[in-house]
């Protein structure tokens, strides 16, 4: 596969015409924002309230704890740390006993998903952080307690960096999520390694990087508007 | 009523304990509005947050009413914080949340449900006139409303006391008398105790009843507003009576007088004044009501020949005079 055989495929026009691509499309790109959007929704759901752990247990915190800080901060670290390759493959077997197997959109689902846990948590903390302390010691003078000023505060004052921070957490899995096809999780990415990769056929290289690209731009927009709808403080 | 008992803050830091609060006993009566003024790094900002006790004291006590906030645990803090209504130099307002919610928020937080909260909210924006604000956001209220809307927040949970921390210093003098309008009506509508911590006499002439002037962690003069200035020479006396010194000659002296209505009437002092003889000037003046009664300072600029002659003459009147450091 060379440069010069990709520019091969476009003089033949073969793009919208091969049916290998055109028949497997649809499940493919389905089989990715599947993956993309349970992993991601996981990643939100469990990497929120981490986030908001290191948050309330930081020195300058509502219930500073040094120990369990550290801890939590280094778990975080650590889930990054480790490269998705190697979290992949180690979770083969997990996913197996989980799903009986890593056939199928499915099998990605795992992987992703715990990847994404730290890696929305760290954007997490990092938002809910931006949060004026100022605002944090009204909500004190109210009255309000830990539970009520997490909550109804620091969540709600950040919720546009939160969204944006998910947003990001979605176009960085949906490039991932082309990894999983590879050991057979179906997906685009499943189609670029096993139809545009090892079956020579360039032109699903081209159309795949094309449908991704627009898949970005359109995750983009949509968070962008979110965002900015959410967002009350201009 | 508020009362603070000996209170202490020391900080630790790198370089060895740092003391903020080195003993500040004061104590405002119920109803009054007192001011607390220092230069920046007095303790002033210190002092405040002890009183709310975001910040714990290191000593000392803070009492509210009678009950000794600094000696509850965290969560009879949370009720007590309630007694305590807190305007901040930031405002500190929500963004999320429009006016009539953020003035709903601490009633939201009590359990209060949200129809009475929100009813309740606009009562507070009547009060602080902005009634029809009610569901804009804070970004698209200007800053004043924006510390109108804070007031009213701090209100809601119908605190016994208002702490306002550099309310007005984000804010220009127009919006700044807007605001100190507000916080001198609820005062006397509502009876609150309030103390507000500046960096501008301008806010004390306006609204307070008395005066303490904090400086490196200690109040060094405090009082009413009548009796601190008419300690004339004081530094709060110099302060709330600025005048503005011009520089003087070699072979002339800067003299100042002081003198209150309640001591002098003001026209006989002005026909004194004038009457000093063609060697003396007065250079600037500033006549000031305060408290009820009309306090002036002068600066008088005298040959040095006549000097003694003069200030003899101003003494033997009753006047208070001093020697103005710029000619010392």
């Amino acid at each position: 596969m060379t440069a010069a055989s990709v520019l091969a495929v476009i003089d033949r026009g073969s793009y919208l015409n091969n049916t290998d691509f055109t028949s497997r499309i649809w499940e493919a790109l389905g089989g990715t924002l599947g993956q993309v959007a349970i992993s991601c929704l996981v990643g939100v759901i469990v990497g929120l309230p981490l986030g908001l752990a290191v948050w309330l247990t930081a020195p300058e915190g509502l219930r500073p704890g040094r120990i369990f800080n550290r801890a939590l901060n280094l778990v975080v670290d650590l889930g990054r740390a480790i490269p998705f390759i190697v979290l992949m493959l180690l979770l083969i077997s997990f996913t197996r006993w989980l799903l009986g197997s890593t056939v199928g959109w499915q099998g990605g689902i795992p992987a992703l998903a715990i990847g994404c846990i730290p890696f929305y948590a760290r954007l997490a903390e990092n938002a809910i952080r931006q949060v004026p302390v100022g605002k944090i010691e009204a909500a004190q003078m109210a009255g309000a307690s830990r539970w009520q000023i997490t909550w109804s505060v620091a969540v709600r004052e950040a919720l546009p960096g939160l969204v944006a921070a998910a947003t990001v957490t979605f176009i960085t899995l949906i490039g991932y999520s082309m990894i999983t096809g590879t050991i057979g999780a179906g997906g685009l990415g499943d189609l670029v390694y096993n139809w545009g990769y090892t079956r020579n056929m360039p032109d699903i290289f081209v159309m795949v990087v094309v449908i991704v690209l627009a898949l970005v731009e359109a995750v983009q927009l949509l968070g962008d508007l979110a965002v900015r709808k959410l967002d009350h403080s201009r | 009523m508020i009362e603070l008992q000996d209170l202490r803050k020391e900080f630790q830091t790198k370089t060895g304990p740092v003391t903020a609060l080195d003993g500040i006993n004061l104590t405002v009566p119920d109803a009054a509005v007192h001011g607390i003024v220092g230069p920046s790094g007095a303790g002033k900002s210190t002092l405040i947050r002890c009183l709310t006790l975001l910040e714990r004291p290191t000593a000392g006590a803070v009492k509210i009413g009678g009950e000794n906030l600094a000696a509850l645990p965290e969560k009879q803090l949370r009720g007590q914080r309630r007694r305590i209504g807190m305007v901040f130099q930031h405002v500190n307002l929500f963004d999320s949340r429009t006016a009539r919610d953020n003035v709903a928020y601490p009633l939201r937080v009590s359990g209060l449900n949200r129809a009475k909260s929100r009813a309740r909210a606009g009562e507070l924006l009547e009060l602080v006139g902005l009634a029809n604000r009610g569901d804009a956001y804070p970004a698209q209220l200007s800053g004043g409303q924006q510390q109108r809307v804070g007031i009213a927040r701090a209100l809601a949970s119908n605190p016994s006391v208002l702490l306002c921390d550099e309310p007005s210093s984000a804010l220009d003098w127009a919006t700044t008398r807007q605001v100190l309008e507000v916080i001198k009506d609820i005062n006397q509508a509502l009876g609150l105790t309030i103390l507000i911590i500046t960096h501008e006499m301008a806010v004390v002439r306006q609204v307070c009843d008395s005066v303490s002037l904090l400086s490196k962690g200690r109040i060094i003069q405090s009082g009413p507003i009548a009796e601190v200035v008419t300690d004339y020479g004081s530094q709060l006396a110099r302060d709330l009576i600025p005048l503005a010194v011009a520089p003087v000659g070699e072979s002339r002296a800067q003299l100042e007088v002081s003198f209150s209505s309640a001591d002098f009437s003001i026209r006989q002092v002005l026909r004194l004044l004038a009457d000093l003889g063609s060697d003396t000037a007065i250079e600037a003046g500033t006549l000031e009501t305060l408290a009820g009664q009309r306090v002036g300072r002068f600066q008088l600029v005298v040959g040095v020949a006549a000097r003694e002659r003069v200030k003899g003459q101003l003494r033997e009147a009753g006047l208070y005079v001093a020697e103005s450091e710029a000619a010392k």
